[in-house]
């Protein structure tokens, strides 16, 4: 999916997202849309543009787009039999109502860790993982974040295979250790099954003008 | 949709006009917008971009000015040469990337003639004339104040001055430079602006998917 902004009266950010799953190199699933900007995006991005005083210059925010996190949330969840039952249904409980037209979403609807242990969230566990630095701008007004997600994270023991439905992006200010942190942007797309035989890539466009 | 820029016109004091419309984002906003989004390397964490909207330029340009004979004559055709082509609705054509005729905010003796380098010379509204606010989450409104009781604008040979064209600045446009890249460009019908006169703009940078 990709994401533009538009800085006329209301600057609009759309985006493309795509996600590609390769087992063994192949491509076994692509998903590709547009995603939704949220409103917790619109106001991290009016307050990182100015000051919040002059003389001498203190910027309001300073944090940037570094983390992607992944869930099995979302209205767009086809495998909730799976999502609903055993160590995903006991560790990443939750519903899946949420949308990717409403931008009032604050949070992945049932996050799921990228590493780190399984049961209750503990320290070292990783819900957020950093996107590739710096961004790739194919043109000027293009920001494009990368992000592989290897075979053995995710999928790892006792989540040997994990629905995923939904994504969001973060900025430094997340905790990757944290679970609920808040997004900028999100989407929720039909389940892909990730197991250790499964590599997905993740290229997020955000577009301006 | 809502207007993003309003003029409010004070005559010794008395609101006698407000004027609203909207501003176009210029290519160099959009790439530096772009350019905020991400970091260009981590641990520690490196922006791309680190510039914030920081001033605001008026001029006598842009193809909404009604006194074209006056600012085709002297003392303005001497002082602040140049052309009213400037058009906000299609900034391609002549390609819009800074104000068109800008005017001197103040100087130490008269303003620069055609201009000429002067290092004294201040092109553009600065703090404390010139501060923030969120008058919604998702907006950052940059408002500012010209006011020719305090000799803004109207001093040396000019008693009135039509202006026509604004413009917003990044924290890197050099104060003493008349011709610096600006992100986002309004030109309005003019308003001739004199020592009795104080102009309040609010512009607001609005977000939104």
């Amino acid at each position: 999916m990709s994401t533009k902004l538009r800085l006329v009266e209301t600057i609009r950010v759309r985006q493309n997202l795509i996600i590609t799953a390769r087992e063994r190199g192949k491509i076994v699933a692509r998903r590709e849309g547009h995603n939704i900007w949220l409103d917790l995006g619109s106001e991290w991005l009016a307050a990182l543009i100015g000051y919040y005083s002059l003389s001498p210059d203190t910027p309001e925010r300073d944090d940037r787009i570094k983390y992607m996190g992944l869930g099995i949330g979302g209205n767009r969840q086809l495998a909730l039999a799976t999502a609903n039952s055993g160590v995903l249904n006991s560790d990443y409980g939750g519903t899946n109502n949420q949308t990717d037209t409403d931008p009032t979403i604050t949070t992945l609807e049932r996050p799921v860790r990228v590493s780190g242990g399984s049961g209750a969230p503990a320290a070292g566990d990783a819900w957020v993982v950093s996107v590739q630095a710096p961004p790739g701008h194919p043109i000027a007004s293009q920001a494009v974040f990368q992000r592989v997600f290897t075979q053995l994270e995710v999928s790892y023991y006792p989540y040997l295979t994990v629905p995923l439905s939904e994504i969001g992006l973060f900025t430094s200010a997340a905790d990757p250790q944290y679970y609920k942190n808040n997004p900028v942007a999100y989407d929720t797309f039909d389940t892909i099954s990730k197991t250790v035989a499964v590599e997905l890539e993740v290229e997020w466009t955000i577009r301006v003008g | 949709m809502r207007d993003n820029v309003v003029i409010k016109v004070y005559e010794s004091g008395k609101l006698v006009d407000i004027r609203t419309g909207h501003n176009v984002w210029l290519s160099y906003g959009k790439v530096w917008m772009t350019n905020m989004l991400g970091l260009a390397s981590y641990d520690p964490d490196v922006p791309e971009e680190t510039k914030r909207v920081r001033y605001m330029g008026v001029g006598i340009g842009g193809n909404r000015q009604a006194l074209l004979s006056t600012v085709n004559s002297p003392p303005y055709s001497t002082y602040y040469p140049g052309t009213n082509l400037q058009n906000k609705e299609y900034p391609l054509n002549p390609v819009t990337e800074h104000l068109e005729r800008p005017v001197c905010i103040s100087s130490a003796g008269a303003p620069p003639v055609a201009y000429a380098a002067d290092p004294t010379a201040v092109w553009r509204i600065d703090h404390p004339n010139l501060f923030y606010t969120h008058l919604a989450p998702n907006e950052m409104t940059v408002h500012a104040i010209v006011d020719g009781s305090m000799g803004d604008v109207v001093y040396g040979p000019f008693t009135e001055m039509p202006l026509s064209e604004a413009g917003l600045f990044l924290s890197d446009a050099v104060i003493d430079q008349p011709f610096e890249d600006a992100v986002a460009y309004y030109s309005f019908g003019t308003i001739l602006f004199n020592i009795k006169v104080r102009l309040e703009f609010i512009w607001s940078v609005r977000f939104g998917s």
